[in-house]
């Protein structure tokens, strides 16, 4: 069976004993379904849909009416290597977590360097207006998901609580990061984009002439400081948009498969995983405080 | 009784052994009652100006730093490997100096009367390139910083009494100040609506709701509105030319559902969500589903100021811009991440939409929550950014210029040029401080009347200006909301003390245990948030958002995440601050309405300490008291361990805090009180503290005595007769009050009185008492009663000139008996006036001569002789009524190499009929007669009073403080005791009616007197017994002005105003109307004309114009010229008029 995901507030390598928000897991019943995207770059990638269901751990925190009636060993594995997987969470904001996925063809492509990914879904053809598809021009078939991958500050965990009859114990993966994806309507965009390449070449043939002089205008121009004596180029967002507009796309694949090898491996890797590292504290309450606060 | 007179007995005596905190050290101690010793605990750390010095002390070790690296490249366009980088900046400290070395200038004092500028330089180390090499340079100074006095840049941090003395400095003074060419500058604290918070408000008339913010960087300053426009919502900013749809901005921000937007505004409340619904269809009409056609949407409506060398956008990346900095410029978006943003602009429509929806849910303007002091140090590091990039940006010019060069004779070293500009930032600063003229570039901000000159009239004027908060808000505008008495401003900002009049209510004080915050990191409490259980919003679904129950964590106004434990979350922050894991000033509360918890940690925060109370019981016990009398606890251990902590305006809303002990167990039931006030009385200011039993008085009177005490003659500080200032008073013989309060000993009142005990007797007497005149007693005039002296500076500089000549001081003349003529009879051989001889009206006090050529140029001169220098007389003249005594002569240096000198005449007035007195209850009068002791009326022991007033000062004033400070100074006098009148407190009235009693005196404080002038017993018995008495700096002598003829107006020929230019006595508008109404006509010629600038003129009758000598120039003849006396500003007027095409003619008559 499956699990849970948990965003604990975890350091790193630290599992403190002071967890209060774990119980919040228990009520958070609109949560949004996750998609698990393991990611191999180069020839072959996976994707793997899991529905989320609640099943909340207990907490293990220091709640004097709660008494400890048993515990339970935390295992934290990773996947084995970090150049070749990932682990994210994907949100689909909006959407019931009770709506099954659309079938159809999946894919996704991702920017590295502007941590940007973006999903390609099949639509949703039930209530698409298809007059509008005269306007827009295309069969549209498909949508664009799109968000930023966050990398998570505080650190979060997907856990597991695996129950082998004799052996229990709960596998805590570190997750590098989540994303909100919605939706970007590329094709409105594609549309206003032509007709304004349109009215532009209409408008741009008479001032051909006049533009020579501004761009000998700007030359000179740009070499002076203003007032401030400092040059001015682009904002900090403009020159991420810039960068990310430069970058390629990095095509993902799509594995749904439960019964895809790879993804059985990479589930098992994680269940029973390499580093089989037991959790205990080390870390005084107060050290982990001073760390968070001081560094 | 007898325990009373232990306890008072003790206050004596510590008074005598100056030491009174550690009395008692063996008594039991009372919690209740020993509690306030807290409070001398506090100020000992804290200080009254603390505030000034801590912000001070975080703009000088921290801020310096931030703007530093913010601005640490210097580049030069021409050649690309070459860099200056700022590596460090340390202020009046070496690298390698010892640890606690401070470099400054000069001792403080010196600076005060050389009328130099107290300052350290600014050092920084840095690294440049040199050719090929990179080279590291230590300690470069770039400038000097005015430095606060008393804070740890200055040298007399930390310095003891004795160390002091040594720089003729006085260890009472609170320092705060800055002193800029000799004069004491003080920044004052301002006030302002606090930054990056969103402020709602609602114009029900008009029907708009609208949510505000000021965001405020390091750049920039702008304002983002979100409005309602008939019932639609719309995003407002300057840089935007119209008003954008909501719905626009946040699909641009990257919602691009509109369900979630529907989410994040309205959650799933269906009264909000039917407000809002209207937007949607606005955005559908404009057409804009998608976020780049919101972001082309706002692109094309961005006002444009294409600044020299930017880069043109296109209207998608105007947009983008507009988006990412300029919309709520305080959270800069610099990735492709616009959650936060969305969601703050989110949270402004959710506030305005509950606005609309319930009217009530407004903020208010004036609560002492949303407001912020800015201090000095804030102000400073704001001046301070923009000289230094100023500075930056000249060196980087005149890199430049000299990289430009094609050819170089030597290696390029960019350090040598980097000292012309250092003046700049010594310049700028010093500059802004002595004019208090704030002028910010970067901001186009420009603020004027920033300083003050510290007012050194006494002890307590000058405190009291330190703890000054001025409003930005216009004292001409009639409102009553800013100037009203805040509840919230409870403990933080004084009840009592503000001025009357225009400023009434907008200029405030801060109260005794004040502290205001400075800066704290942001990042590390975000971090703890993470940890404490709060949802991040990068992982946050915007549906459960506003669900019931759900808590946003806004960290200075911005949401970081949620928590649906708000209680527990709060709980375990606050948890932590107590344990000092965080800092003591970062505050967390929750607002119920808005489903938030607030934490801040900004600067400018008004908070103040608090015990605190768990399980009923307060955490401060007799134990810890104890350590803090031993001396083994300070205050600060208090807050370390837990047992008291501050909180600010917000955080006090959040609380049930307990006035006294016994108040805590009444509310258990209800709710549980959480904190205790460390002592009821610190509502009250510094100024205030010094009325006895305030809280016997009514209102206002304590706000006038307010005013007043700042005016009252006494000592000033230690030091005070090393000060050579402008002006300055001393009352000869002054006392501390009978009858003190806890606040007076905290400042040291008692040690730099201003007033005096005096012996009153309510009564009436000769009838020279009405409208609140006193009586003063001769003999207690001639024992030195409310005299004072008086001293003036009077400066002479010796200028040198370009051509080498100079002023000079020359000695005496004589007359034919080779005695000193009239003028020079003060002075000695150098020309100086002699230290203690007397001057008088019209006698020189400094002999200066000044070279008659000094205008000419050296410049071929070469050939004259030298020696034909040549002066004349400029001697400095003593004027005035009464003759002055010379004090002090002081010859120096100043900073430009002239010769300083500076003269200081002393005066010594006794109290004379019209001088001010008043007692410490706003009941203010003037001396109406001086009587003989012997006509004065006596008591059984002979005891004549210093002063007799007028009953009929009571009952309209309700001054019941004042009478019962007469009765408790009684019961001091005869006890041989100082009594308390501390607020809220102090010596009971039954405990001093039982000692009244027992000396064998009346309860009430009526004595029998005896009539002096008859010798037989009065008719009533008189309230009679001291009162403590300020005489104030309005004296006669300085007012009195009388004129026959003298000076008159260059342009209107009308006499001058102002007692200062022997002006005139003005017979006005009013009086004008009164002597019209006489019908004295012939006096108003008099008054209006004949005594003030009557003028002959030759009118000509024909044409009606003037003309001249009998002759009228427009009709050339002198036939119907006739002569008659009109204003001379008549005259002037006709001219005038003619010079504008307007020609008055003067038609004339026969009177009679």
């Amino acid at each position: 069976m499956s699990n849970l995901f948990v965003n604990d507030d975890d350091d790193d390598d630290v599992q403190q004993r002071y967890q209060p928000t774990t119980t919040s897991i228990k009520e958070e019943t609109e949560e949004e379904p996750e998609i698990v995207i393991k990611k191999e770059y180069g020839n072959d990638i996976q994707l793997e849909y899991q529905q989320f269901e609640d099943n909340a751990e207990e907490d293990e925190g220091e709640d004097d009416h709660d008494p400890i009636i048993d515990s339970i060993p935390l295992v934290m594995n990773t996947v084995s290597s970090k150049q070749r997987h990932s682990l994210h969470i994907l949100q689909y904001p909006g959407r019931p977590k009770n709506r099954p996925l659309n079938n159809g063809a999946y894919s996704g492509s991702i920017k590295l360097e502007s941590q940007y990914l973006e999903m390609t879904v099949p639509a949703e053809q039930q209530f698409f207006n298809k007059n509008k598809i005269d306007k827009w021009g295309e069969d549209i078939t498909e949508q664009k998901l799109s968000g930023v991958l966050d990398k998570l500050e505080s650190g979060a965990f997907a856990g597991k609580l695996i129950n082998d009859g004799n052996e229990r114990k709960v596998v805590l993966i570190p997750i590098d990061s989540s994303a909100q994806l919605r939706t970007s309507f590329k094709y409105i965009d594609n549309s206003d984009n032509a007709n304004h390449q349109m009215l532009k070449k209409e408008y741009a043939k008479p001032e051909s002439e006049v533009k020579n002089v501004t761009i000998l205008q700007s030359a000179a121009k740009n070499s002076t400081q203003n007032q401030d004596g400092f040059a001015h180029t682009l904002g900090d967002s403009l020159k991420s948009i810039k960068k990310f507009d430069e970058e390629k796309w990095k095509y993902l694949n799509w594995r749904n498969n439960k019964n895809d090898p790879i993804i059985t491996n990479l589930k098992n890797e994680l269940e029973n995983g390499s580093n089989h590292i037991e959790l205990s504290t080390n870390t005084q309450f107060e050290d982990y405080i001073d760390k968070l606060i001081n560094n | 009784m007898s325990k009373i007179k232990s306890e008072s007995d003790d206050a004596f005596n510590e008074l005598l052994k100056e030491e009174y905190k550690g009395k008692r050290l063996t008594d039991e101690i009372n919690t209740a009652e020993d509690k306030w010793n807290l409070l001398p605990a506090f100020l000992k750390v804290k200080g009254l100006v603390k505030q000034h010095l801590d912000s001070f002390n975080y703009f000088v070790d921290t801020d310096l730093k931030k703007i530093l690296q913010a601005n640490s490249l210097v580049l030069s366009d021409v050649d690309p490997d070459f860099y200056v980088k700022y590596l460090d900046i340390k202020v009046g400290h070496k690298t390698n100096s010892p640890p606690g070395y401070k470099e400054v200038i000069l001792p403080p004092h010196e600076c005060r009367l050389r009328d130099l500028t107290y300052s350290a330089p600014i050092y920084v180390d840095v690294e440049y390139t040199r050719g090929r090499k990179i080279i590291r340079y230590n300690d470069l100074e770039i400038g000097r910083m005015p430095v606060m006095l008393r804070s740890n840049k200055c040298m007399l941090d930390g310095m003891n009494e004795k160390q002091m003395a040594s720089v003729d400095e006085c260890p009472l003074d609170p320092g705060g100040y800055f002193i800029v060419n000799g004069t004491e500058k003080v920044i004052l604290v301002q006030e302002q609506l606090s930054k990056n918070r969103i402020i709602v408000e609602a114009d029900e008339k008009k029907n708009v709701v609208q949510a505000s913010v000021t965001s405020s960087t390091h750049e920039r300053k702008s304002k983002t509105y979100v409005v309602t426009k008939n019932g639609k919502i719309y995003l407002k900013h300057n840089s935007i030319s119209e008003d954008i749809p909501i719905v626009i901005v946040l699909k641009a921000a990257g919602i691009t559902s509109d369900l979630e937007i529907l989410q994040l505004v309205c959650g799933s409340d269906p009264n909000y969500q039917d407000l809002f619904v209207v937007n949607f269809e606005e955005a559908a009409k404009l057409e804009v589903f998608t976020q780049q056609q919101a972001l082309y949407y706002i692109g094309k409506r961005v006002k444009t100021i294409r600044r020299a060398g930017a880069p043109k956008l296109s209207q998608l990346q105007e947009g983008i811009e507009a988006l990412a900095t300029t919309v709520i410029a305080h959270l800069t978006v610099s990735d492709l991440q616009f959650r936060e943003k969305a969601l703050y602009i989110a949270t402004m429509a959710r506030r305005v939409v509950m606005a609309m929806h319930n009217p009530k849910m407004v903020d208010d303007r004036d609560y002492v929550g949303n407001k912020r002091l800015e201090l000095a140090g804030q102000l400073m590091s704001l001046l301070f950014e923009d000289l230094f990039k100023k500075f930056n940006s000249d060196f980087k010019a005149n890199i430049d210029k000299i990289l430009k060069k094609p050819s170089r004779t030597s290696e390029f070293d960019a350090l040598l040029s980097i000292n012309i500009h250092s003046n700049n930032i010594t310049m700028g600063m010093n500059r802004a401080i002595s004019t208090g003229n704030w002028s910010l570039k970067r901001f186009k901000m420009e603020r004027a009347g920033v300083t003050h000159v510290l007012s050194r009239l006494s002890y307590i004027s000058a405190l009291g200006m330190m703890t000054r908060i001025s409003s930005q808000f216009e004292k001409s505008r009639k409102v009553s909301g800013p100037r009203a008495l805040q509840p919230s401003q409870f403990g933080m900002l004084c009840t009592a003390d503000t001025p009357e009049g225009e400023a009434c209510g907008l200029v405030k004080n801060l109260a005794l245990m004040t502290h205001i915050t400075t800066d704290d990191e942001e990042l590390p409490i975000k971090k703890l948030c993470l940890a404490l259980g709060c949802e991040s919003i990068y992982a946050l679904d915007s549906a459960t958002l506003h669900t019931e129950g759900m808590y946003g964590i806004y960290l200075n106004g911005t949401l970081i995440g949620t928590t649906r434990f708000p209680v527990k979350f709060v709980t375990d922050f606050r948890r932590l601050r107590r344990n000092g894991k965080i800092s003591a000033f970062v505050s967390i509360y929750t607002n119920t309405h808005h489903q938030a918890v607030h934490i801040a940690t900004d600067g400018g925060r008004i908070c103040r300490p608090l015990i605190i109370v768990e399980n009923n019981r307060p955490k401060v016990t007799a134990d810890h008291l104890r350590l803090l009398l031993d001396g083994q606890w300070e205050f600060d251990d208090f807050i370390k361990h837990g047992l008291v902590e501050y909180l600010d305006v917000n955080e006090e809303n959040d609380s049930l805090i307990a006035l006294y002990e016994k108040d805590i167990k009444e509310n258990s039931t209800h709710v549980a009180t959480t904190h205790l006030e460390i002592e009821p009385f610190t509502v009250l200011g510094a100024v205030a503290g010094l009325i006895p039993y305030p809280h016997h008085n009514q209102s206002p009177r304590n706000t006038y005595q307010c005013a007043m005490g700042k005016q009252a003659i006494g000592a000033i500080a230690y030091n005070q007769f090393r000060r050579i200032d402008t002006l300055l008073y001393f009352m000869v013989y002054p006392q501390q009050p009978m009858v003190k309060s806890k606040t007076i000993e905290l400042i040291n009142y008692d040690k730099l009185p201003a007033g005096q005990n005096a012996t009153v007797a309510v009564m009436s007497y000769s009838g020279y008492d009405i409208e609140d005149a006193l009586v003063l007693n001769k003999s207690s005039l001639d024992r030195g009663f409310g005299r004072c002296q008086v001293v003036r500076k009077n400066t002479i500089q010796l200028k040198k000139y370009p051509n080498h000549t100079k002023d000079i001081l020359s000695g005496m003349r004589v007359n034919e008996n080779n005695e000193p003529i009239f003028p020079h009879r003060a002075l000695g051989p150098d020309g100086l006036g002699e230290v203690g001889s007397r001057i008088e009206n019209g006698q020189v006090y400094a002999n200066k001569y000044v070279p008659t050529n000094a205008g000419e140029s050296t410049l071929g001169g070469h050939d004259q002789p030298q020696s034909a220098e040549s002066h004349r007389e400029s001697s400095a003249v003593y004027k005035g009524p009464e003759p002055s005594y010379v004090d002090q002569v002081m010859m120096s240096v100043s900073d430009n190499d002239q010769a300083l000198i500076k003269v200081l005449l002393r005066q010594t007035r006794r109290p004379e009929l019209g001088d001010k007195f008043s007692s410490r209850h706003g009941q203010k009068g003037v001396c109406g007669i001086i009587v003989q002791q012997e006509d004065f009326p006596f008591n059984d022991d002979g005891i004549s009073p210093d002063i007799i007033m007028n009953p009929h000062g009571f009952p309209s004033r309700m001054t019941v403080g004042k009478m019962i400070e007469l009765v408790s100074g009684k019961a001091g006098v005869l006890n041989g005791t100082l009594e308390y009148g501390t607020c809220f407190g102090g010596s009971k009235l039954e405990d001093m009616s039982q000692i009244l009693i027992d000396k064998g005196f009346n309860y009430s404080g009526k004595d029998m007197l005896y009539s002096g002038i008859t010798g037989e017993c009065l008719q009533a018995y008189i309230f009679f017994g001291p009162i403590y008495y300020q005489k104030l700096k309005h004296m006669v002598l300085d007012k009195m002005h009388a004129r026959a003829r003298g000076p008159r107006a260059v342009l209107t020929r009308q006499p001058t105003e102002g007692r200062s230019r022997d002006g005139g006595l003005r017979l006005g508008e009013m009086e004008r109307d009164c002597v019209i109404a006489y019908g004295a006509s012939q006096l108003l010629l008099e008054r209006l004309m004949i005594s003030s600038d009557a003028f002959e003129i030759d009118c000509c009758n024909k044409c009606g114009l003037m003309g001249y000598n009998t002759w009228c120039t427009t009709c050339k003849s002198s036939e119907n010229v006739i002569k008659m006396t009109i204003p001379y500003a008549a005259k002037l007027l006709f001219q005038e008029l003619l010079s504008m095409n307007i020609a008055p003619r003067l038609r004339l008559g026969d009177v009679f």
